[in-house]
């Protein structure tokens, strides 16, 4: 993650006060692109989660058939 | 059966599921309630009796799914999340009694429940901690001091006199970060373009000019800014240390903090071999806290002095374990197997 704050410092505006701490006043932001999560990710029964096809794995992998 | 707490998506936590799965191995997996799907570990489908007492020094479990007993054989406290379901909304305003009592009063009564069966299966063979999940930063670096490790000046202070002077010691160069835990990553819809968004989140910052730092803030950590030649992170597992040397000074942009990074520039990463007198530190430390796994981030500064920073006893291992070809999601598997009950 690239830190972007300069490009968005209107958007991040912390009130100086005593309650707040000092870091809070650098909160970080980026731009980021929405990628569509359910081609990345299935629901896999094996995991009891999402689960995804990585570079681990070849792509005649049976991870899916065995999860589905 | 070996049980893992984790979160609603762990990567590493699949990773582990993969090897106890080749080993055809039992496991259940217990996530945040009201997270939970059918296949999660709860008691929608179980029933569970603690018997204690009397003659019976050693509680007796009894967890039975519809139809056979489950045995615990092994526990993984890698992410543990506990907080009851909440009611569904027919139910929540069953009567006059004020719903948020109910709830409050509902989520204490099975916080005792949790907080008593994990105390219970931390005395088991089990990995990691239910009660440590978060450690407190200034306490740590103290005991770390204690344990003969080196670690960065440090002030906590809210007083902008007391930064000040802070920031000319060391150089007028400092960094701050969060006392406790970060803010938790928010992500904002923006309309243009349509398909992105703003991701808010909190990183080291270097502060190099004092003047136009807030004058009025609550008491926050200081520490110096080391220059660094690399950053070592060490996977504690059990007594032994897995470290990873990261050449997060080679790019401008990691040179603070590592995770601000571009995600097509992978920073390097080799394996690293800390010397005997660090790793027996660690290792007295992390038994005093009672630790038996952490993620301690050490940097060497130019200097060639190594500089202990922190411990996340629920860190990623993740990256140090592919980079490095430490199989650590292996060693975890073997461990909750070998280690069983039974």
């Amino acid at each position: 993650m690239i830190d972007q704050s300069n490009k968005y410092k209107d958007l991040i505006q912390i009130p100086e006060d005593e309650s707040i701490p000092f870091d809070m006043h650098y909160i970080c932001v980026s731009e980021k692109k929405t990628s569509n999560l359910e081609e990345k990710f299935v629901y896999m029964k094996k995991y009891r989660a999402l689960g995804s096809i990585t570079d681990f794995y070849k792509k005649n992998s049976n991870i899916i058939d065995i999860d589905s | 059966m070996h049980l893992l707490f984790s979160e609603e998506v762990d990567f590493s936590t699949n990773r582990v599921i993969d090897w106890l799965y080749y080993n055809d191995e039992k496991y259940e997996k217990h996530i945040d309630h009201n997270k939970a799907q059918k296949d999660h570990f709860n008691f929608e489908d179980k029933t569970i009796a603690v018997s204690f007492g009397g003659n019976i020094t050693d509680p007796i479990f009894k967890v039975n799914d519809i139809k056979d007993p489950v045995d615990i054989n092994s526990t993984w406290f890698r992410r543990p999340t506990i907080n009851s379901k909440t009611l569904s909304p027919e139910k929540q305003n069953f009567g006059v009694y004020p719903k948020e009592y109910l709830e409050y009063s509902n989520q204490k009564r099975m916080r005792t429940f949790w907080d008593f069966l994990c105390y219970n299966l931390q005395k088991t063979k089990k990995l990691g901690s239910y009660e440590i999940v978060d450690l407190n930063k200034p306490i740590i670096l103290k005991k770390a001091q204690e344990h003969n490790l080196t670690i960065p000046k440090t002030l906590i202070t809210n007083s902008i006199d007391e930064l000040r002077n802070f920031f000319n010691l060391c150089n007028q160069k400092i960094i701050t970060k969060s006392l406790g835990s970060v803010i938790p990553e928010y992500k904002h819809q923006v309309n243009h373009p349509k398909d992105h968004y703003l991701s808010f989140y909190q990183l080291t910052k270097l502060i190099d000019n004092i003047d136009t730092a807030p004058k009025k803030f609550a008491p926050s950590l200081f520490q110096e800014c080391i220059d660094k030649e690399y950053e070592i992170r060490s996977i504690y597992l059990n007594g032994e240390l897995y470290s990873a040397c990261i050449f997060s000074q080679l790019n401008e942009q990691t040179k603070v903090d590592m995770r601000n990074r571009p995600a097509n520039h992978p920073t390097r990463y080799i394996p690293y071999q800390l010397n005997q007198a660090i790793e027996s530190s660690i290792t007295s430390l992390m038994q005093e806290l009672t630790l038996d796994y952490g993620a301690i981030d050490i940097i060497k500064g130019i200097d060639g002095q190594y500089y202990f920073l922190e411990i996340n006893p629920v860190g990623q291992y993740g990256d140090v374990s592919l980079q490095c070809n430490y199989y650590l999601n292996k060693k975890i598997a073997e461990y909750l197997i070998n280690n069983s009950n039974d």
